[in-house]
């Protein structure tokens, strides 16, 4: 030091700029590894709920996109390094039966329990799942192994080269500040503080929404996401804006004005491109904060069951949402959903839990009965509709002469009408009881012993009573409204009875949507659909009177194909009665059953 | 070789070594009487007392300016009040804090000599890098005083919109600490090499600048590796030798990231501990720069 006092320094300044550029590198790799992880938990997260890691995207747009092929490598090396854990109830696809590939089982939220309401909401229920907390540290471990250094340097290349779906693409957050060849990026800009940024371009759509500045507030909020892709509350209420308030004054747009928009799986008029531009948008949502049961909530709840009136997709979110940790009334918004998309079995296996975890709650012990009586009915229904068709066969085989054969399907139609009158009666019993048991009434009940009471007369060709009783039972149930306005029409047409001005304007509507309807065949997929509004059916080209496989929204079959090939949305969305072929296979989709949904 | 560097267990090791040596050595070297002189001088500056102020009025002013905002519906309860009052009060921390770490940085050395206390210090036994690190160590204390002291206010902040405890808060101060520590550092080696407070101050201000832009480099690596032309490609170089020495203050936005950090979120266990010994190390470098510069100056 004393005889080279300047090189002694200027080693010393350079080793501890070298440990510190060293130490840089070794951060920037940790950094690199915390965004690997966060790609790794929502791939997971895609690939468990809808069965594809990007399924939003087309099969040609999908090629290009390299999340499933980097995902796979992931998965395989996982499986030989990730250690064992028994595979739990929720670790099985349910759709399959198979049990999740083991980084999906480990990056997914393990449940907290079955925790009562008083729990649930504490601090208590707050602190995570001591197993969840080692899976976590595993998968993060795992994450920034050299075993994968491969994988996360290809992971920082597609990023680059904006070949990962999963990282945010709905609004271009890759494209500004994740993408390493944009000049400069928005955090930089902002020297760190683009949070602040984010929070006051906020300020400003709060003030543009309470100012009545609508118009403002979009561009705006999507500004707000892009500066803070975790700023879930900006999702939230913009998902709220958009599909609520932005909506509020539109005018209702006529079914046959609507377009088909496959990407959407839905007929879209005006205010259906809000919901849809908000669905997105909580969609982008969940690609960057996919453990945040909020945006699950919102998107199932909120958009698919309140304004979109699709209750398949809606169980599918808040089914998800009741993975991540949530609050109570999560699960009950799950099993009124499952109970409108006519999973009643479900919906009643999930109120007797939550009744165990609550003892005495008043909604849960309602909703077992209900549940109950709505299995009932539907059996009812399907027995009645077997012995209608027994009934025919029967009247078919007498006119050929076949005398045998008649009074045996007689006989057998015979007996399951017993079995659907004694079905029916037990549903009656349990809502009679379920009516008395409340001071005002029950409505549900009561909606639906009117219902059955109006059939029963229409079926003794008392159909005047029969009308009388729906017309007034509508009134006083506004949740009955919609299934007694068209059983009403339905029993009018049926008995040749006029009808108001009200019921001509909602038939002539129907008949306009079907002549549009059958007027433009729907390209989807390379496969052409044809609408044929006699039958009210859509039909893909090239079906004749083959085999199909039935499917409704509530069959596992569907759920089970909606995940192997999400293109199968597409189809079903087109209507109530859709014929398609999927790998050879021919199907017919019927989203008829309105039970439960009163 | 770039994975072992990454994340080999025994650089790990040699690392905690090295920063244990560090602290050591300013335990034993540093003349406490000069550090705690240094403070104490510190607090008197009006320059800092009227940051801190301005820090104060801006936390609490975070308040007024969320106590403004509605309550505009949804079907699950939002915090967003809660997170704006979190990132102002972080970005008011942050910006008021480098401010007074540049200012006292700036100031401590080149005050001395000008009011000449410096000759009074020196013809006591005392070394000049012993000196240098009384004033270093004294400006850090100061620094982590006056951001202790927004810290205990943004937690009051923060209480009385969500009372609870701000765990997150106590790790996000702590890494702005350090934060400060490299800006603080650099800033105190161009301080030893001049004679007033106005160039350091500055150079501090660029320092702060330049280090949250240091990715910007990153982009010009990649440009380069797709020219053909030489003279892009000797820049690239260029680019990809400060782009690693030069140190990254956005690797410290982890500071607001674990502000707003899920319970599921990713496990910042061994994130925090690595920006620790990033800070220390570049805080070593930038304080023998200033010894060395400061060793044979004259005064």
């Amino acid at each position: 030091m004393k005889r080279f006092p300047n090189l002694i320094l200027a080693l010393l300044t350079i080793a501890a700029l070298a440990l510190g550029a060293l130490q840089g590198y070794r951060v920037r790799n940790l950094r690199e590894a915390d965004a690997f992880y966060r790609w790794l938990v929502t791939a997971s997260t895609q690939l468990r709920v809808f069965g594809t890691i990007t399924p939003e995207l087309e099969t040609e747009e999908a090629e290009r996109f390299m999340d499933r092929e980097l995902f796979d490598r992931v998965a395989d090396k996982a499986d030989n390094t990730l250690p064992d854990t028994p595979v739990l109830e929720d670790d099985v696809d349910d759709a399959t039966g198979e049990p999740y590939p083991k980084l999906v089982r480990y990056t997914r939220t393990l449940s907290t329990g079955s925790l009562s309401e008083e729990n649930e909401s504490s601090g208590a229920a707050i602190k995570a799942n001591p197993e969840q907390v080692k899976r976590d540290a595993e998968v993060w471990r795992f994450a920034r192994s050299d075993a994968l250094a491969q994988e996360r340097a290809d992971f920082i290349k597609f990023r680059r080269e904006k070949r990962l779906a999963t990282v945010g693409n709905q609004i271009g957050v890759a494209d500004i500040y994740r993408n390493q060849e944009t000049p400069v990026s928005i955090g930089q800009m902002f020297l760190g503080f683009r949070k602040l940024a984010a929070g006051l371009v906020w300020i400003q759509v709060d003030e543009a929404f309470h100012t009545g500045d609508v118009q403002r507030m979009v561009p705006l909020m999507r500004t707000t996401v892009l500066l803070d892709p975790n700023f879930v509350d900006a999702y939230l209420i913009g998902a709220w804006h958009l599909a609520y308030n932005l909506t509020a004054q539109m005018p209702e747009t006529p079914e046959y004005k609507k377009d088909y928009i496959p990407q959407d799986c839905d007929w879209v008029g005006n205010k259906e491109r809000a919901y849809y531009a908000a669905v997105n948008f909580l969609k982008d949502g969940i690609r960057n904060n996919p453990r945040d049961y909020r945006l699950y909530f919102d998107l199932g709840y909120a958009i698919y069951a309140e304004k979109l009136h699709d209750h398949m997709n809606a169980v599918t979110y808040l089914t998800e949402a009741t993975k991540q940790r949530h609050e109570s009334w999560v699960r009950r918004m799950l099993y009124h959903n499952l109970q409108a998309n006519g999973q009643f079995e479900e919906a009643r296996a999930g109120w007797e839990d939550y009744l165990r975890a609550n003892p005495g709650h008043a909604v849960a012990q309602r909703m077992i009965p209900i549940n109950t009586a709505l299995i009932k009915e539907r059996d009812a229904e399907e027995f009645g509709a077997k012995a209608d068709k027994m009934a025919l066969q029967a009247k078919q085989a007498r006119a050929d002469g076949q005398e045998a054969q008649a009074a045996q399907l007689d006989t057998e139609a015979e007996e399951l009408g017993k079995q659907k009158d004694a079905l029916l009666a037990e549903a009656r019993n349990i809502y009679t009881e379920l009516n008395a048991t409340e001071a005002k009434g029950d409505q549900f009940a009561q909606a639906r012993l009117w219902r059955m009471h109006a059939l029963e007369l229409h079926k003794e060709g008392r159909t005047l009573e029969a009308l009388a009783l729906l017309r007034q039972a509508r009134m006083e149930v506004s949740t009955f409204f919609d299934e007694a306005s068209d059983m009403i029409i339905d029993m009018c047409i049926k008995a040749d009875l006029p009808l108001n001005v009200s019921e001509r304007k909602r038939l002539i509507e129907i008949q306009q949507t079907r002549e549009a309807r059958a007027a433009k065949p729907i390209d989807i997929a390379t496969r052409l659909f044809q609408y044929n509004a006699a039958e009210d059916v859509w039909r893909q080209d090239g079906y004749e009177n083959q085999q199909t496989t039935v499917l409704t929204p509530a069959s596992k079959t569907l759920a089970a194909l909606r995940k192997d090939q999400p293109v199968i949305d597409q189809f079903i969305g087109l209507g109530d009665n859709v014929f398609f072929e999927l790998s050879g296979q021919w199907y017919e989709f019927h989203k008829t059953t309105r039970l439960g949904n009163t | 070789m770039s994975i072992w560097l990454a994340s080999n267990p025994w650089l790990t090791v040699v690392y905690g070594i090295i920063v244990l040596a560090i602290v050591a050595c300013v335990v034993v070297f540093t003349p406490w009487s000069i550090a705690l002189f240094t403070f104490r001088e510190g607090l008197r500056k009006k320059t800092l007392i009227g940051f801190l102020i301005l820090s104060i009025l801006v936390i609490f002013g975070s308040m007024f300016m969320t106590a403004m905002m509605y309550d505009t519906g949804g079907t699950v309860a939002t915090d967003v009040d809660v997170k704006l009052i979190k990132d102002i009060c972080i970005t008011a921390v942050s910006i008021f804090g480098v401010l007074i770490a540049i200012f006292i940085s700036a100031s401590v050395v080149p005050t001395e000599i000008e009011n000449k206390v410096i000759y009074t210090v020196l013809s006591k036994p005392v070394r000049r890098f012993q000196y240098l690190l009384g004033k270093f160590v004294g400006v850090q204390i100061t620094v982590l005083v006056n951001l202790l002291l927004m810290g205990v206010l943004f937690s009051i902040a923060l209480y009385i919109k969500e009372p609870i405890f701000p765990r997150m808060l106590l790790y996000s101060i702590f890494l702005t600490y350090f934060e400060f520590l490299i800006v603080s550092a650099f800033t105190f080696a161009v301080a030893a090499a001049s004679t007033s407070a106005v160039l350091p101050t500055i150079a501090g201000l660029f320092i702060y600048i330049t280090g949250n832009l240091t990715q910007y480099l990153e982009s010009v690596v990649n440009r380069s590796e797709v020219s053909e032309n030489a003279a892009d490609k000797a820049l690239g170089w260029i680019a990809w030798v400060l782009r690693y020495t030069l140190p990254d203050l956005q690797n410290f936005s982890l500071k607001t990231q674990i502000l707003g950090l899920q319970i599921n979120d990713t496990p910042k266990d061994i994130q925090i501990p690595n920006l620790v010994v990033y800070g220390m190390l570049y805080a070593l470098a930038g304080y023998i720069i200033a010894y060395w510069v400061f060793r044979r100056k004259e005064l």
